[in-house]
């Protein structure tokens, strides 16, 4: 699904190039639950979002599902992004003034699917998150984990073929945080890829290959 | 009258403890006002900002919302004013990841039914505004926190709404993105909107015509800023 030949992320100021990736060679699989670590500033997140076309190389090449996405222009970026790719963010981002049902519908708005399939899609999402009983509540009446898994199941709603997860339980407590990760064991087990950067030992534990990157090179 | 409280009061029932998060909440606010709410955390501004725009319910006194009593109306008949009357700016911009800064803009108007044509007109018409056209493509993730925030405003202003509430729309941004983001709302306060805006900021609150003090969930004192006075 993902190749990475000899990718590098580097920023000119001046006459000075600073290097936040160096020479990432990296496969991953269809199927996937793979972890990324290392310590903070190490191009994690870079790494992240060079994946999910949010950000692009500066040399080397990137295929998905053999497609040169280093070669593609902006609105390509843009489209192969929402067809196939959710993020999950640390911070969840939500929108206030939306009741839970609708901020999980949001993202299906732009899909042209019909309301009555909408309305099946964002059903199944409240059940399986469990969220069927807050669906007419506004993000400010759920508690830290509730935005979250409401935040991960929109992400979800369209159903990627790719999960990229940016330290998901960073703001959440052990108990909300273990449900979030036995919510991306299940969904890798239907055949999802995940991708996910954590800090966390017990949640890489998902995860069944970890990567290191250190000062932008990937530990081999 | 755009906005008039009487006795308003919101408590919360925790582990059998009841708290107060308001009391006796006495406000009018008039069309195209230009208000600053401040006062330390936990004083009760962002609970009478969400009471304000019909996303939290008081436990008790009255609201009226354009002359309507909304305190207790039905959900479906708030979120119809609420949606076509309020937007809102958020400290953290709570835009969607998953859509593009133009999608993340036309969200209020699809809600409202507008034509696909008149959508764009209008998203197009506040990006230009705001000089985000170049990025209308971009995810909110490539963005800085400054743009983030410019399209957090456009989003809010889109429907044309009476009213603005903001909460705390300056708190994750340096002082030139502040600036940049205050000036926006004086434009829209010079166009007839009206803003109810929270802030720690006693700079960024004399941009308003009138700063309400709160404290432990009542208002405190009232002041007119002087170069707005009539």
């Amino acid at each position: 699904m993902i190749k990475l030949r000899a990718v590098s992320k580097f920023y000119s100021t001046g006459y000075v190039k600073t290097y936040v990736l160096r020479n990432i060679t990296l496969d991953i699989g269809e199927g996937e639950f793979v972890t990324v670590m290392g310590p903070s500033g190490a191009g994690k997140s870079t790494l992240l979002h060079i994946l999910g076309m949010l950000d692009t190389p500066s040399e080397g090449e990137y295929y998905f599902d053999d497609r040169p996405v280093h070669a593609f222009d902006e609105k390509k970026l843009t489209e192969l992004h929402k067809h196939h790719i959710g993020f999950v963010f640390q911070s969840f981002h939500l929108i206030d003034e939306l009741t839970v049902y609708e901020n999980l519908e949001t993202p299906l708005l732009y899909k042209k699917i019909k309301g009555s399939e909408r309305k099946g899609l964002v059903a199944e999402s409240l059940d399986r998150f469990h969220m069927v009983a807050k669906k007419d509540l506004f993000p400010h009446q759920l508690s830290g984990g509730q935005q979250q898994r409401a935040a991960i199941a929109r992400a979800l709603i369209t159903k990627p073929r790719l999960i990229l997860a940016d330290e998901p339980t960073g703001n959440l407590n052990s108990k909300e945080g273990k449900e979030v990760m036995e919510m991306f064991a299940e969904l890798n087990a239907g055949g999802t890829t995940i991708i996910q950067v954590t800090h966390s030992e017990t949640n890489a534990a998902y995860g069944r290959r970890t990567i290191h990157l250190l000062d932008g090179w990937l530990q081999t | 009258m755009l906005i008039q409280t009487k006795d308003l009061k919101k408590t919360y029932l925790t582990e059998e403890v009841e708290t107060t998060a308001l009391n006796n909440i006495n406000l009018e606010i008039g069309e195209g006002e230009y208000i600053a709410i401040m006062g330390p955390s936990g004083c009760g501004k962002s609970t009478l900002l969400n009471i304000l725009g019909l996303i939290d319910n008081p436990t008790s006194g009255e609201y009226k919302f354009l002359g309507k009593d909304v305190a207790v109306s039905t959900e479906r008949k708030r979120a119809g004013l609420r949606k076509s009357n309020i937007g809102f700016i958020f400290q953290s911009f709570n835009l969607i990841d998953e859509l593009t800064v133009f999608e993340n803009v036309e969200l209020p108007l699809l809600y409202l039914g507008y034509s696909s044509a008149e959508r764009k007109k209008r998203v197009n018409e506040v990006l230009e505004n705001i000089a985000l056209m170049p990025r209308k493509n971009h995810f909110p993730q490539q963005l800085s926190g400054g743009q983030q925030q410019r399209v957090a405003v456009a989003r809010a202003v889109v429907t044309r709404p009476k009213l603005i509430l903001a909460d705390e729309p300056t708190g994750n941004l340096d002082s030139t993105h502040g600036e940049e983001v205050m000036g926006l709302l004086g434009e829209l306060h010079a166009a007839g909107t009206a803003i109810v805006m929270v802030t720690h900021s006693q700079a960024y609150a004399e941009y308003s015509q009138r700063i309400i003090y709160l404290f432990d969930g009542q208002v405190v004192s009232e002041n007119v800023q002087k170069k707005f006075k009539l």
